[in-house]
């Protein structure tokens, strides 16, 4: 059986990480969401830090929060685009931060795309899934 | 940074301004008693000027922290209003739904709240790239952009606005929070009408825009541009209350100045005045 693609979705915001599974939840995608707290974490599962085991994570996109402990954004961004099993891995950045230095440093480190978290407390999250779901089902993947 | 750090630092930040003024005051009156200590005083002042502008960078800082920071809590407590509402509404009684409605008014208030001082805070980090600006077409453009679809709203320029020497963004900015102040004030007039003219003295352009909405009692009109302060409810006009200090800080980035004329249920007009310069000048 084939599995459902990936979403790895790295946030330390656990409010934003609900918000954000709900809304990918009730959008009925077919997609499989992983979470880390943080860019160590999601580092280890991808098999760029010390320390890792098991088989590593190959997320069909990443949606990466910028400010976050330990390992930020921009690290993660950076090691993932120096290694070659993770360099084509499509990266949206999302993030609450509207700084032009911060969007332009985040492309400059290979993103793929920069989403600004919204508040919409009508459809809370809509946004972030209606993103899921163009990098899961609309955008064309290097195999 | 958290907020408790936020406030922390904006406590910090008021104390050493106000230490510093104090010290700037004394050397200030200091150097006209003695003229032999001037030379000192020179570089005394040089160093505050250099304290005073090291303080005005780390507030816009602050101001970019509290605006920023604070956003995403208020945010999430909003989405989470959302989420009882639609997935555990229909436990609550009429009461409990009339409290989640308050709770979501009161948080969406301070979000508004921190969309004013996010525009303020913009507007004071920008870096000034002035230019000749042709005001008339950016007049034209913010009324298109800011006009409401619900009501008629007519804008009437008085001869075609003269250009000016400044940034063209800022400017952008502060024609559009004067005329969304326009607008929003004639929200009781079934037909409104706003009339935007310039006139040129030796040394500045001073801008107008006039609407025949609520007007105000002129002797509030200073209080107007400073932020968050409100002459009427934000029931009777909802915003936050930062437009026009906006135009203010724009005004004053310029060099310029931003006053207000009005009575009350006539109209008001808001004026902005800049200096003429010429292109390249400093």
């Amino acid at each position: 059986m084939n599995r459902q693609p990936l979403l790895l979705l790295v946030d330390d915001n656990s409010d934003d990480v609900s918000i954000a599974l709900r809304a990918i939840g009730r959008a009925g995608l077919l997609v499989e969401v992983q979470t880390r707290r943080n860019g160590r974490e999601a580092l280890e599962a991808l098999h760029l830090y010390d320390g890792a085991d098991g088989e590593p994570l190959r997320p069909r996109v990443i949606f990466l929060d910028l400010r976050m402990p330990q390992v930020d954004g921009f690290e993660v961004l950076r090691r993932l685009r120096r290694a070659a099993p993770t360099r084509d891995i499509p990266v949206v950045v999302i993030s609450s931060s509207q700084r032009p230095e911060d969007v332009r440093r985040s492309y400059e480190l290979g993103a793929n795309s920069y989403l600004v978290k919204r508040i919409d407390p009508r459809e809370p999250g809509a946004w972030l899934a209606e993103a899921a779901r163009y990098w899961i089902q609309l955008n064309q993947h290097p195999e | 940074m958290t907020p408790v750090g936020i406030v922390a630092a904006l406590v910090a930040f008021a104390l050493g301004f106000a230490a510093a003024r104090w010290r700037a005051q004394r050397t200030r009156a200091g150097s006209t008693r003695a003229d032999p200590d001037r030379e000192r005083s020179d570089g005394e002042l040089a160093v505050l000027r250099r304290e005073l502008e090291d303080m005005r960078g780390e507030l816009g800082e602050i101001h970019s922290s509290v605006s920023h920071d604070l956003r995403s809590p208020i945010g999430a407590a909003l989405n989470f209003l959302s989420v009882l509402e639609e997935d555990h509404g229909a436990q609550l009684d009429a009461d409990g739904r009339m409290i989640l409605a308050r709770v979501r008014r009161s948080a969406e208030s301070a979000l508004t709240l921190l969309d004013g001082l996010a525009r303020l805070a913009r507007v004071g980090r920008k870096a000034m790239e002035p230019r000749r600006v042709d005001v008339d077409a950016l007049v034209r453009a913010a009324f298109a952009a800011a006009r409401p679809a619900d009501r008629a709203v007519e804008l009437t320029v008085v001869e075609p606005l003269p250009p000016v020497v400044g940034d063209p963004e800022l400017l952008r900015i502060a024609f559009t929070e004067l005329l969304a102040n326009a607008i929003q004030f004639t929200a009781g007039r079934e037909k409104a009408s706003i009339t935007v003219g310039a006139r040129r003295e030796d040394d500045t352009v001073e801008y107008w825009v006039a609407d025949d909405g609520v007007g105000f009692d002129a002797r509030f009109a200073g209080k107007l541009f400073r932020v968050f302060e409100r002459l009427h409810s934000r029931e009777e006009f909802p915003g936050a209350g930062a437009g026009l200090a906006v135009v203010r800080r724009v005004a004053e980035r310029h060099g310029g100045r931003a006053r207000a004329e009005a009575e009350p249920e006539r109209g008001a007009t808001f004026l902005l005045s800049l200096p003429a310069r010429k292109e390249g000048a400093p």
